[in-house]
């Protein structure tokens, strides 16, 4: 098990593009490794053994190198690049429509600073419901979070979704994501930010719709409005 | 003449010299010492992560005594921080630059010394300076940077999150190693390019100097560029402004955070070509000389050496892909990085040229060169990982990345230094090293290498951050806490292996056999002078006659040509060249104090571009931006350009007068050009005291951050253009100064003209557009 488990719809892209470019330079590997090995058996220096004297500056040798770059820049670097691209598209080039979850988080040293948008579905107003370092999110479907940092920078990191982004003071940044499980998962910072960084957790719960709304009607009523943090969405401060 | 061994004292010899190989052996005592410290300091952070919060082994008890040898939540990101700089700036760097350098490339090309002995010794004295800064910054209140090598923004640049004198010094610190760095890169081109011996052509020296000299290109063209960026963040710490910070931190508006990242990777990426290039250099060459066998494709694997250098000038953004940045411009990021998998592979392909057929002789050095292919190899190949936009997005500040650049930063580099020490270790000493114990060593290192990287890399593709002190705070890494403990057991084994090595170093100093001046039947010309080599290297200035790699022809019982033989055309059947000797000097119309003049202005000049480029652009990325002529007092800003032009003219007819060997004039004119550069800065003080009265200050505003701080270095530059010029006025005071240092004053002229160009233009986009 080389990845950790993969509960998101897309992440397995990820793990696909990993798996194409393990094959491609494993390939590449092995054959450097195994012509060493042979030249290093075969070549060794011994009694009545003598080198070849030449410069390599042949036409065959001229023709080897061109097929190699050949070879590389087709089979290793274009291959790798449509497939980028395609696995691009899959995950951060689609942007969801239609029934979203939207998610502000201002991180700060050493806590996520959450915010969902309440009754009245806008941010940056009174009726906002906010949690610390805990994130809940419904099943299938889809959810964007936007970022800004209050202070350094840190990095918004599930690692169950392949995704992570950075939280930038003075700019907004985002990502998108969707879980198809439910359960309990990690939120880790992946950018140092000072020395709280390691403790830096957020606690993920992904569950039903339903159990989704009735936790976040709890934490409304136990909501103090705080117009310290947050902005307006699409727009950032 | 240079046989004459002069007497000096102790100090001057040994101390104070200016001979390159003294000062290459100094600079290899220095990076081994910090190559020493950055090792323990990985014993102890690979040892934390194994056991968090668990006394460390062995030193925890004398490093931190205090806490019972544990180390404290404050205290780990110090330890990667100063572990991180310390290898890359104050162990890697000495060793492969400044001792390599210093040490093969004058030899290699048969010249006597550096261009400017000199200034070499300065450069080492610089590099001492600051390195003793980065050792007191550990025992300053709140102790040493903890801020990450990579002195990101604003963790690093607002004292509100990072007080303390740690941060600072580190940069003082660095900037020091730039000025040792960019002082020798001065020498290295110089030489390299004037003062070949005589029948070397470019072609003909060997691997390990293109090495030196392409990464003191990068050198020249982008650290001036993270110095720029570095000063900009000493200023945001402690003169009030705000170039790097945003948002609530930030005392004024505007501000750009990831500016910091661009212009730090655009010499955070060369800066592992700098590394590594002289390693590749070396390691062609040892493969040559150990295979018996000239290097194959040379001129194809020089070639890509450049290609590659030019190439890493333009990927740094795949540093960024989860900064922000527009998916597009990763795109493009993406796909000049991997373009660099097609001039490696062609490196590879001559290596491998080189080996094929040949005749192989597995000496200690030979290991440690086949160990970097092999180690190069993985490093080389899980960049490939890192490039992919979408999966790096994952893996990013991981330990796949950590991992990834030990494997070419540390695996490579460090069984490159270890290479390099084998093989030239005869030729410093005139003794040779136990090759039992180095195999030993090699075997072990290569063993333990391999074992601490690549599980490190395996951890980081389950998830693993980086730079986290406690990694069973998470759930989802409670599976590869095993592993932890094992690359802890790992990182001990492999800093206790190398305990063989220091032993075997000082054991053979002292002790080692006697070695002639060739031990390695190697052909290069610096195997026919003494080992060590006489104070000028060689005794009468040699000839040259073919290139380094003539391995595998028969000549009187032995298998190479020398590249003093004479007969090297007839043996090697070379087409008879003779008819066009070489002279060894590539720009015969530019002397050789205006060589390095050229080379030490190209590197101001990316220093005013990294600090006019970041104007620019927070200029443009501001909301709103204060028309200049409202503020600045223009006429006489103006004024001030006009009095500056005419201390350029007044140089070159005093330069004029210089070539005529006319030294009243010449002083006259040296004395009116600083009169005027004096009265130039003096009016500055002025209009900066006068509107710093009205309220137009440094922290008060972008545009006035940027003012004072494009203005200021500017001045700075013509505070030391006076001193030069004070300098030339009182050595001209002696006679025949002329005839003998001419050219030093053009150079000097050179320099002064350059410092009034730029003023022009700062006049032009900061006070008039
Ligand atoms: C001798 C064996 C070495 C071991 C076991 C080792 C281990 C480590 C570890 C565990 C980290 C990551 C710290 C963290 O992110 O929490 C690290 C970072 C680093 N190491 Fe090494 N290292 C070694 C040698 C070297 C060498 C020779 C270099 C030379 C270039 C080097 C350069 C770096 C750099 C640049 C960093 C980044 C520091 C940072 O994250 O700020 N290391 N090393
Ligand atoms: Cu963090
Ligand atoms: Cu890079």
């Amino acid at each position: 098990m080389v990845f950790p488990e993969d509960i998101s719809a897309v992440g397995h892209h990820v793990d696909d593009l990993f798996y194409l470019a393990l094959g491609l330079t494993t390939v590449a590997f092995v054959l450097v490794i195994v012509i060493l090995a042979y030249f290093l058996i075969r070549y060794r220096s011994r009694p009545g053994h003598k080198a070849l004297y030449t410069h390599g500056n042949t036409a065959k040798a001229f023709g080897l190198t061109v097929f190699l770059a050949l070879v590389v820049f087709v089979g290793i670097d274009i291959n790798l690049a449509i497939h980028d691209h395609h696995a691009w598209e899959a995950t951060w080039g689609t942007v969801p429509v239609g029934d979203v979850l939207r998610v502000e988080i201002q991180p700060q040293q050493f806590a996520w600073n959450i915010r969902y948008a309440g009754k009245d579905g806008k941010f940056a107003t009174e009726d906002d419901i906010l949690t610390i370092n805990e994130l809940h999110i419904p099943v299938n479907k889809p959810v964007i979070v936007a970022l800004q940092s209050k202070d350094v920078i840190h990095s918004f990191f599930l690692p169950n979704f392949r995704v992570k982004q950075d939280a930038v003071p003075g700019m907004v940044t985002s990502l998108t994501f969707k879980a198809v499980k439910k359960g309990e998962y990690d939120i880790a910072c992946a950018e140092h930010c000072g020395l709280g960084h390691y403790r830096m957790r957020g606690m993920l719960t992904v569950e039903e719709e339903d159990d989704f709304n009735q936790w976040l009607d709890a934490k409304s009523l136990q909501n103090t409005p705080d117009m310290t943090w947050g902005w307006t969405w699409g727009e950032g401060k | 003449m240079h046989n004459k061994t002069s007497k000096k004292s102790f100090i001057r010899k040994y101390i104070f010299s200016t001979d390159h190989k003294v000062i290459a052996i100094q600079y290899l005592m220095v990076g081994l010492l910090f190559l020493a410290g950055g090792g323990m300091m990985a014993y102890v952070i690979r040892m934390q992560v194994a056991n968090p919060w668990q006394p460390i082994p062995f030193i925890g008890q004398i490093l931190f005594p205090q806490t019972g040898g544990i180390v404290m939540p404050e205290v780990y990101p110090m330890l990667f921080t100063m572990h991180g700089g310390i290898m890359v700036f104050f162990a890697v760097t000495p060793i492969l630059l400044g001792a390599l350098g210093n040490y093969t490339l004058p030899l290699e090309i048969g010249a006597e010394d550096m261009a400017f002995p000199r200034l070499n010794m300065q450069s080492f004295w610089f590099l001492f300076l600051g390195s003793v800064l980065i050792i007191v910054s550990f025992f300053v209140p709140q102790g040493a940077a903890g801020t990450g090598w990579t002195l990101y923004t604003p963790l690093s640049s607002s004292l509100k999150v990072n007080p303390g004198w740690g941060v600072d010094l580190f940069i003082l610190g660095l900037a020091l190693d730039a000025v040792s760095i960019l002082m020798g890169g001065v020498n290295y081109l110089t030489t390299f390019f004037k003062m070949r011996a005589k029948g070397m052509k470019l072609t003909q020296a060997p691997l390990t100097s293109w090495g030196v000299v392409f990464a003191s290109v990068l050198n020249t063209l982008w650290l001036p560029l993270v110095a720029a960026a570095l000063f900009m963040v000493l200023s945001d710490r402690r003169l009030g402004t705000a170039f790097f910070v945003a948002g609530p931190l930030a005392p004024v508006a505007g501000g750009q955070v990831l500016l910091f990242q661009h212009l730090f990777w655009g010499f955070g990426h060369p800066e592992v070509y700098i590394i590594i290039l002289p390693v590749w250099g070396l390691v062609g060459d040892l493969l040559s000389v150990f295979s018996r066998k000239p290097a194959f494709g040379y001129k194809a694997t020089v070639g890509c050496m450049f290609t590659i250098c030019s190439l890493s000038g333009i990927v740094w953004g795949h540093h960024m892909f989860t900064s922000g940045m527009n998916p597009l411009v990763g795109k493009a990021f993406m796909f000049l990085t991997i373009t660099i998998s097609v001039p490696t592979a062609i490196f590879f392909l001559n290596w491998l040229g080189t080996l094929w057929k040949g005749s192989i002789r597995f000496t200690v050095p030979m290991l440690f060169s086949l160990g970097v292919m092999f180690v190069f190899a993985i490093g080389g190949l899980t960049g490939l990982f890192n490039a992919v936009q979408t999966l790096d997005i994952y893996i990013h500040d991981t330990y796949v990345v950590v991992g990834h650049f030990h494997y070419t930063l540390a695996a490579s580099v460090l069984l490159g230094v270890f290479a390099f020490v084998y093989f030239w270790f005869p030729k410093m000493f005139g003794r040779e090293m136990n090759q039992a114990l180095g195999k030993i060593h090699f075997v072990l290192t290569f063993i333990f290498v391999n074992l601490v990287f690549f599980t490190m890399m395996y951890v980081g593709l389950h998830g693993h951050m980086r730079r986290i002190a406690d990694p069973t705070a998470y759930e989802f890494l409670k599976p590869v806490q095993h592993l932890n403990v094992f690359m802890g057991k790992m990182t001990g084994l492999l800093v206790l292996t190398q305990f063989i090595f220091f032993f075997n170093f000082v054991y053979s100093l002292f002790f080692g056999k006697k070695a002639g001046e060739n031990p390695w039947d190697a052909a290069g010309v610096v195997w026919t002078t003494s080992s060590p080599p006489p104070e000028h290297n060689y005794n009468t200035p040699p000839q040259i006659y073919c290139g380094p790699h003539e391995y595998g022809i028969e000549n009187n019982g032995k298998d190479y040509v020398a590249q003093t033989n004479p007969k090297a055309a007839e043996l090697t059947g070379a087409k008879n060249t003779q008819s066009q000797v070489d002279s060894g000097d590539t720009l015969p119309w530019l002397n050789i104090a205006k060589t390095g003049m050229w080379s030490f202005l190209i590197s101001e000049i990316m220093l005013f571009t990294g600090l006019i480029g970041s104007y620019i652009v927070l200029r443009l990325g501001s909301a709103s931006w204060p028309n200049p002529s409202e503020i600045l007092n223009t006429t006489l800003l103006g004024i001030n350009t006009f009095i500056l032009i005419c201390s350029s003219l007044t140089l070159v007819l005093g330069v004029h007068h210089a070539h005529a060997g006319n030294q009243k004039e010449l002083r006259k004119y040296l004395l009116l050009t600083i009169l005027l550069g004096s009265a130039f800065l003096g009016i500055k003080i002025f209009d900066y005291h006068h509107m710093w009265e009205h309220g137009f200050t440094m922290g008060g505003s972008l545009f006035g951050s940027c003012y004072y701080l494009l203005t200021g270095f500017h001045g700075l530059h013509v505070l030391s253009g006076i001193i030069v010029m004070l300098y030339l006025w009182v050595a001209a005071g002696n006679k025949e100064f002329c005839t003998v240092h001419s050219s030093r004053i053009e150079a000097s002229g050179l320099y002064w003209h350059f410092i009034d160009l730029i003023w022009v233009i700062l006049f032009a986009i900061l006070c008039l557009l």
